[in-house]
């Protein structure tokens, strides 16, 4: 999972090179948006034994 | 200066970023495989946050500077910054002698915030010159000055090298919290 999220940001490398701007951006707010929900699963599970 | 000469000299600026993002990740290459610590799933979200900080720059690079790509920089770096923040929370209350190596006498996790605060800084400053937004054109990689063309090999190369070493680490599933060996050399 984790090194799909790294692909996905090596594809929006790939199109940016390309000089795809739109594709670009599209496939890194996807994988920022990932990345967000697994930073929040990290600290919901942390705060869950914390309470 | 000339509205040129101001775009060149910010091409070059971004594209001497992404090298010195490109060896940040590289050193935590070089901790992973010689000092034998595997990274953590939060340590892989702050590797994240310099490959989110690679794509703005490289956007820079290619597409020349415009705000939004500086704006994809700021939201990754603080991206990053929460995940090292997560991290040293975790591991500030003594005697917790803190995951992974050190390097200078702080962890890795501090360093990753320290450099996530001087990239929020440094590209909220130098988005300022208004300047280099003008008469912005695409390069293609053929036509890059030598610079240019290292840069985006490395970030290329750096950010592939993460995703196979990640997979040989954590494989299809999520990775483990604290990992002791790769998943695919058992």
């Amino acid at each position: 999972m984790m090194s799909l999220l790294f692909l996905l940001f090596l594809i929006a490398i790939v199109f940016a090179v390309l000089g795809r701007e739109k594709p670009s951006l599209i496939a890194y707010v996807v994988a920022m948006a990932v990345s967000l929900f697994w930073l929040h699963h990290h600290i919901g599970a942390t705060l869950t034994i914390q309470l | 200066m000339s509205e040129q000469h101001d775009t060149t000299l910010f091409r070059n600026l971004n594209a001497l970023g992404v090298l010195a993002v490109s060896i940040v990740l590289l050193t935590a290459f070089y901790d992973q495989f010689t000092g034998g610590g595997l990274p953590c799933p939060l340590c892989l979200l702050q590797r994240i946050g310099f490959v989110g900080v690679l794509v703005g720059l490289l956007l820079n690079v290619i597409r020349g500077p415009k705000p939004d790509h500086y704006s994809i920089m700021i939201v990754s770096a603080f991206f990053g910054a929460a995940a090292a923040l997560r991290q040293i929370s975790l591991h500030i209350v003594p005697p917790d002698p803190g995951y992974g190596g050190t390097f200078l006498g702080y962890h890795y996790y501090t360093w990753a915030f320290l450099v996530f605060a001087a990239i929020i800084l440094g590209t909220a400053l130098i988005a300022a010159y208004s300047t280099q937004y003008h008469k912005q054109r695409f390069i293609r990689f053929a036509d890059q000055n030598p610079l240019g063309k290292t840069a985006i090999i490395i970030s290329i190369a750096v950010v592939a090298a993460n995703v196979l070493a990640i997979f040989a680490e954590c494989g299809p599933g999520q990775c483990p919290d604290n990992p002791v060996s790769y998943w695919l050399f058992g």
